[in-house]
């Protein structure tokens, strides 16, 4: 009876343990399976990162793709749109690409036209670039799956040479995020992302949470929203 | 021929119709129009031309009257009159006789319009356009009157003779109406009389025996064009350097706009066009004639001075005295005339632009700070209005730019945002004495007058003397030159990066090829900086002034570095300087602008160039502020003081901040200097308010 006691203690002590290490806390109940399918659920992330010369995106959490209809969604390449909406653009909110502010889409969409990521500008590429209407009308597809915008109004469109021109922003800096939650549901992915200060992700810049939609066989950011 | 045949015929016709005026010197190619009709006086001189009881148009078209004797031309009984300008028509009336150059009298209309060039002389007494002169000696019944004036559109140079504004009144005759809606008009008073308004009115006794203020310069209304006016004795006057004075005389006692020498101006109203407008002597820019001493030359009832500026008026109004020993003594750019007990109400509101400039040591809008006639005291506005939406820049040589003693006072705060362009409070005094005053030689002619001898000109451009060199000087005009210096005048705490990477801040001096194109983008500094002494300052709105001042250098203006200080913005700008452009031009959509070597000063203070962000809290607590990452302090207590120095130690209730177009801002806010809140603000341009240059933001706090 004491071994059998001495054993059950032993366990106890152990699970706690193990669930010490693990950083879960066994007061609080998990998720369980059937929502983990459908709302993946982030285990802590690893810190063992170093930081490297120049401007990266430093990750973690729920980056894997997801499958939406037969169409991969690169989950960790629409956190970072999501960054460079909310925080370089400070368009927080916006439930289609019509709820962003003109100026500020033209000069997204005509960093993009360049630039994979914006975070990765350095002050060495802020040099002048022109860039044609059907430059930006691509990148506006390749996004939003939208084409419906006047971009001729914008403040970087010159009417006289009839071209977008542009300073390239200084928009170069680290990103260090850690991706929460992706929800599948339907055609649709809410991607939730919490943004950080630093490498070691305890001082929060912000939380986004940006929707991609499946949409004639290809992702597209359908809205964005800034907690 | 054939237009020349048939007026000939009409001129044989009407003449046999119309009686002799008693006055008139009828020449062999005198006119007389008494039916109603459309006419044309065409390429032929003509001695005069009398036009009685008629509604037309009368087109002149490369015309030339020229007087003896009389009005050049006169519109009378009841006239309603379109002068329809085409090619260049010289009109002169006589010097030596009481004359206009185009005589309206009262109950008469004229309206000009067309694409043309007018140039019209008034004689004795006389306007250019107007009436001639008159006196209260004169029973009232038949004193001169002057009927009311229209400009739609041409260009017109109305060159007025002696005691005669340009375009308005002669000699002690009040104004009626005139109204400015379009074309290029150039208005020049002569010996006391205004550049538009009303002639000489009375220096309190010594000539006529009406008290000051007790004729007034009419209602005048400018809806729009480009208008030059100014006072000036033997005046000519160029457009780029603003104003001429002659040396060697005594100046002209009156406004640029308004009244002449001892006149009032009761009711000026200035919705849009560009406005460039030079009182001398004692003359406002824009408002009262110069008054008096004597209380008992001084009629304090009659006295008035009703100044709205409003729209999207752009407005200069400068008033000066080439006369060193009158420098404390002025009127006020914007205001009532030396020798006066009021400064009137001066309401400016709308999206106005305006420049005042005194060049004495009157307020730039105010009253004049001489002692009144009345009692001795120091004159104030009795109200002073100046809107939200409005862009001011006000300079005094030796007052408070805006007279704060106002009885009525309230002025916006978009000093500190919107324009680098404003001086108020004491700091203000600042220029003193005429050494400060830039002036040279005017080289220029226009349209064949030549300029007299000894003139020189004025420039608006107040600055501390010797800021150029005289390399410098010469380097930018004439043609084999290939290179210059360009003048840098930024806004408030920005500064402008080339395409190489230079940063060049207000008052900055670069090198550049003449007729080549350049391109640059506006900065935003970091206005948390250290000077030469390792002392932590912010400069002062007025700094952008003294770019050379040895005790505010360049990094009191605050400094922009790639990637540490300040920000900058994305939208691409452009300048050339140009050997053949006259003026100074900003193209809108090309977003370029074009600048006279001869006169090299880019000036990037134009609206869409940057916002003004102005950071307010909707909760209206007077006890929070905002801050701006690598623009504006935002780290606590210890930079607290450093703001109060820049506000003059008021509280702040909000921040607003030049910042270009295309950044992103990450401001914070503060309650009781402890950060409540942050936010990302993307800066563009205010889409309900494109023609503005400031957005209001607000905290929800």
């Amino acid at each position: 009876m004491k071994l059998k006691i001495c054993s059950l203690f032993l366990a106890v002590v152990f699970i706690f343990s193990l669930c010490s290490c693990m950083g879960v806390d066994p007061n609080v109940k998990q998720k369980e399976t059937k929502s983990a399918e459908k709302y993946q659920v982030e285990t802590e992330g690893d810190n063992s990162q170093t930081e490297l010369e120049g401007f990266h995106a430093y990750g973690d959490g729920f980056t894997s793709p997801l499958s939406v209809k037969g169409v991969k969604v690169d989950v960790e390449y629409y956190a970072l749109r999501g960054y460079e909406l909310s925080f370089m653009m400070a368009q927080t909110d916006f439930k289609s690409v019509k709820g962003i502010s003109l100026d500020a889409l033209t000069q997204y969409v005509f960093c993009h036209v360049y630039f994979e990521n914006l975070f990765e500008i350095t002050n060495k590429m802020t040099d002048y670039r022109q860039a044609t209407l059907k430059q930006l009308n691509s990148v506006l597809k390749k996004h939003f799956g939208e084409t419906k915008v006047d971009f001729k109004k914008s403040q970087l469109y010159n009417k006289a040479k009839k071209k977008f021109e542009m300073w390239v922003p200084e928009y170069g800096t680290n990103v260090y995020y850690r991706i929460d939650a992706a929800d599948a549901n339907g055609s649709k992915v809410k991607i939730i992302t919490t943004f950080f200060k630093e490498l070691k992700k305890t001082t929060k810049l912000g939380r986004t949470t940006i929707t991609v939609e499946v949409k004639k066989g290809k992702p597209i950011i359908s809205s964005l929203a800034t907690g | 021929m054939k237009k020349v045949l048939s007026f000939f015929l009409v001129l044989l016709m009407l003449t046999s119709v119309v009686s002799v005026q008693f006055y008139a010197a009828e020449g062999e190619n005198t006119v007389n129009i008494t039916e109603d009709g459309n006419y044309t006086l065409d390429e032929n001189d003509y001695d005069a031309v009398t036009i009685d009881g008629v509604s037309g148009k009368i087109t002149l078209e490369d015309a030339g009257v020229f007087s003896v004797g009389r009005s050049a031309i006169l519109v009378k009984g009841g006239s309603n009159v379109t002068f329809v300008l085409k090619g260049h028509t010289t009109i002169e009336a006589d010097a030596n006789a009481y004359s206009c150059g185009i005589e309206v009298e009262y109950g008469s209309s004229v309206t000009f319009e067309g694409e043309g060039t007018l140039n019209v002389t008034g004689g004795k007494w006389g306007a250019a356009i107007g009436s001639y002169g008159t006196d209260t000696n004169i029973p009232e019944n038949e004193r001169v009157k002057v009927g009311e004036i229209t400009i739609n559109s041409g260009n017109i140079n109305a060159f007025a003779g002696r005691r005669g504004a340009g375009i308005g009144a002669g000699y002690h005759v009040n104004g009626n109406i005139v109204t400015i809606n379009g074309g290029v008009i150039h208005a020049y008073g002569n010996e006391c009389g205004a550049g538009i308004g009303c002639g000489y009115g009375t220096s309190g006794g010594a000539i006529g025996t009406a008290a000051v203020g007790e004729y007034d310069s009419g209602k005048i209304v400018i809806n729009g064009g480009e208008v030059y006016a100014a006072t000036a004795w033997n005046q000519s006057f160029d457009i780029s350097d603003l104003a001429a004075l002659n040396a060697s005389d005594p100046g002209s006692f009156a406004a640029g706009i308004g009244g002449g020498y001892g006149a009032s101006a009761s009711d000026i109203e200035i919705n849009g066009g560009t406005i460039i407008a030079i009182g001398s002597c004692g003359g406002a820019g824009i408002g009262g004639g110069r008054g008096t001493s004597k209380t008992a030359q001084y009629n304090k009832d009659a006295y008035k001075v009703n100044i709205k500026i409003t729209g999207n008026s752009n407005v200069t109004a400068i008033t000066a005295d080439n006369r060193a020993k009158e420098i404390n003594s002025g009127g006020a750019a914007i205001g009532s005339g030396r020798g006066t007990h009021t400064g009137g109400t001066i309401k400016i509101t709308g999206n106005a632009k305006v420049t005042a400039i005194s060049a004495t040591q009157a307020p730039a809008i105010g009253a004049s700070k001489q002692k009144s006639p009345v009692d001795g005291a120091i004159p104030v506005a009795e109200l002073i209005e100046i809107g939200d939406g409005v862009e001011l820049f006000a300079v005094s040589a030796g007052a408070y730019a805006v007279d704060k003693d106002a009885a009525s006072f309230s002025i916006n705060d978009n000093y500190f945002g919107s324009s680098d362009r404003y001086f108020f409070g004491e700091d203000a005094v600042a220029i003193t004495g005429t050494e400060n005053i830039k002036a040279e030689s005017t080289k220029s002619e226009k349209d064949g007058y030549t300029v007299p001898a000894g003139t020189v000109s004025l420039w608006a451009n107040i600055k501390k003397a010797e800021i150029k060199d005289d390399e410098n000087e010469g380097g930018s005009q004439g043609a084999g030159i290939n290179k210059g210096n360009l003048k840098i005048i930024a806004p408030l705490a920005m500064a402008l990066r080339f395409e190489n990477g230079g940063v060049f801040y207000s008052g900055d001096e670069a090198e550049v090829d003449y007729d080549k194109e350049y391109c640059f983008q506006m900065c935003s500094v970091d206005w948390s900086t250290r000077d030469t002494n390792g002392e932590k300052k912010i400069h002062k709105p007025y700094e952008t002034f003294y770019p050379n001042d040895t005790a505010w250098n360049h990094s009191s203006h605050g400094v922009y570095e790639d990637e540490t200080k300040g920000l900058r913005g994305t939208v691409v700008y452009r300048f050339e300087v140009s050997t053949t452009a006259k003026r100074p031009s900003f193209d809108e959509a090309e977003r370029k602008f074009i600048v006279p070597a001869r006169n090299a000063v880019l000036r990037t203070d134009v609206n869409k160039c940057f916002m003004a962000y102005r950071f307010k809290f909707s909760k209206g607590d007077y006890n929070k502020q905002t801050g701006i990452d690598k623009v504006v302090y935002d780290t606590g207590k210890e930079h607290v003081n450093t703001l109060e120095d820049f506000r003059y130690n008021k509280p702040l209730e909000s921040l607003s901040v030049n910042l270009p177009l295309g950044s992103t801002v990450s401001a914070n806010a503060y309650k009781n200097y402890e950060k409540i809140g942050d936010a990302d603000v993307f800066i563009e341009i205010d889409s309900e308010h494109t023609d503005r240059c400031y957005t209001d933001w607000f905290w929800p706090y």
